[in-house]
């Protein structure tokens, strides 16, 4: 199944059945592990436990990759501003203001694979976590910010819903796009300028059908009873168990590896 | 025992330039377990009064209550929500969650019900609906009569005593109509209080009574009969009457009388047959 990034894929995995809140907690661990990779072993360790991951997960690896391959061009740039700007002692190509050094590839690849990895990871909670359970995690979360008065349940259904609408916003955006382009607009130019000419006919529509469904989806869940003013407890009760606490400590475990090696 | 009385009722949205009321000194009264159909062409005021009953928009003049609850104490709000279900048009607007069984219990988790009943009545909802075997699938990819079910689901589980079906099959295909049709007379029969809008004249013909609507005012209560075979009175309210009516009067223009003006498909079929 072709799923866009932002889907819930709903399998029978263990991935799917540890609780959000745990597993909000391992991906801002598995995050700052990423971050910390350095060598290349820690690299070799980092994608072991990611496939590790997304085999037990039950999702697929196109899926989990879902996302990537769009930002491809945004991950060349990094890449490349890496390579032609890091400050190096030795430069292996001189021109102007670009320089060519080992340390900045090296650099460049650093940033790529973190931010690669970093995606997956986020991916891999999404795609396996109920939309419902996500927005429960992020209020567990944020539980302590009430107490400097901000409207944490409602953070929590913003993000949620956020999450849920992005996979009908590219669908919808391709489809206006569609229109747009048999009605003449240029989208597929080469030229620059032709293509940011094209973008406006499409933000626009895009814009305004967002707010369109926003302010019906804003109605539709006020007349179900949704309001902010009304106190109640939190949308989930966590029922934290034995195999939670078990992959919590071995993602501990993996990120001492990674900051070992 | 009535479930909704509204007396004077006038509205105007502030953002519109001429300031014209959209509503304009309605009186009505819906009794218990009634089946009321609105019709109206766009911008006759039909939802914008529905959405007074569920506190959506504030009554800015006139009286309106809910089983005599006033829907202007907005201590009410949340217990008239409750109360009145509404079903919107587009379904894709209305999830909160891409799995089923979770959309359908947003309602009962903004209502603190325990989580042991609200699996309960999550269940009882979507089989109401026939919808058993869907609990874990993402309502996005169902049909569109499938998610308008899954929208009437999530509705009934808060089990309200009237639901508001606004617009609900406008952006459905013929299948898609008739599938939440079908529903929508099942869960009349279970005892709600059905309030429809609808500007299909056809999905008109079960309803009990039919208040039509133009520019902020009701036109004529009536029944189904008397409502939508008068050519004058629909045409007057922007409306096309039933194809049955109009194939009556087509008949009478070629000299063929029937005995009585038939609604529905059912009705002419016979008709026609006695003419044999």
């Amino acid at each position: 199944m072709n799923t866009f990034i932002g889907s819930y894929i709903e399998k029978k995995s263990l991935v799917h059945k540890l609780d959000a809140f745990i597993k909000l907690i391992c991906v801002f661990i598995l995050i700052t592990a990423i971050i910390m990779c350095q060598s290349i072993y820690s690299y070799i360790v980092c994608i072991l436990f990611l496939t590790i991951i997304i085999h037990i997960s039950h999702i697929g690896f196109f899926n989990a990759m879902s996302g990537v391959k769009h930002m491809w061009l945004f991950f060349v740039m990094i890449f490349l501003m890496n390579c032609f700007f890091f400050e190096s002692s030795y430069s292996l190509w001189n021109w102007g203001i670009f320089h060519l050094s080992y340390e900045g590839m090296i650099q460049g690849l650093n940033v790529v694979l973190r931010v690669v990895f970093s995606m997956i990871v986020g991916n891999l909670f999404v795609s396996t976590t109920s939309p419902l359970d996500i927005v429960g995690a992020i209020e567990s979360f944020i539980f302590a910010l009430r107490y400097i008065g901000v409207p944490i349940q409602d953070v929590a259904i913003i993000l949620g819903v956020s999450i849920q609408f992005i996979p009908m916003f590219i669908e919808e955006t391709d489809m206006i796009k569609k229109a747009q382009i048999a009605r003449g607009a240029r989208f597929e130019s080469k030229k620059l300028l032709d293509k940011a000419k094209g973008i406006i006919p499409l933000v626009i529509p895009v814009f305004l059908s967002a707010f369109k469904k926003a302010d019906e989806l804003s109605i539709a869940m006020e007349a179900r009873g949704y309001h902010r003013t009304r106190k109640k407890e939190r949308f989930h009760h966590r029922h934290i168990q034995m195999i939670d606490i078990s992959i919590l400590i071995i993602v501990i475990v993996f990120c001492i590896i990674e900051m070992i090696i | 025992m009535s479930a909704v009385i509204g007396k004077h009722i006038s509205f105007q949205y502030d953002f519109h330039i001429n300031k014209k009321p959209i509503l304009n000194d309605i009186s009505f009264e819906i009794k218990k377990g009634e089946f009321i159909v609105i019709l109206g062409a766009n911008g006759s005021g039909k939802s914008t009064l529905v959405k007074h009953f569920n506190a959506i928009l504030p009554v800015q003049q006139g009286e309106l209550s809910l089983f005599h609850i006033d829907v202007t104490n907005e201590e009410h709000i949340w217990k008239l929500r409750k109360m009145c279900g509404m079903v919107f048009q587009n379904p894709d607007n209305q999830f909160v969650s891409t799995i089923v069984e979770e959309d359908v219990a947003f309602g009962l988790r903004n209502y603190d019900i325990p989580e042991e009943e609200i699996s309960k009545k999550v269940k009882n909802a979507l089989s109401i609906v026939e919808m058993d075997g869907y609990q874990r699938r993402s309502p996005h990819t169902l049909s569109g009569g499938q998610k308008q079910r899954v929208a009437m689901a999530g509705i009934l589980a808060m089990e309200p005593d009237i639901i508001i079906f606004d617009e609900a099959t406008a952006m459905l295909d013929p299948r898609g109509r008739e599938e939440v049709l079908t529903y929508l007379k099942k869960i009349h029969k279970i005892g709600k209080t059905i309030i429809m809008i609808t500007h299909y004249v056809e999905e008109a013909v079960d309803a009990d009574c039919i208040w039509l609507m133009k520019e902020g005012v009701i036109l004529k209560k009536g029944s189904p009969y008397d409502i939508l075979t008068d050519v004058h009175l629909l045409t007057q309210a922007k409306l096309m009457p039933p194809l049955n009516v109009q194939i009556y009067y087509d008949l009478l223009e070629n000299g063929i009388q029937l005995s009585h003006i038939p609604l529905t498909n059912e009705q002419l079929v016979e008709e026609l047959c006695q003419l044999k």
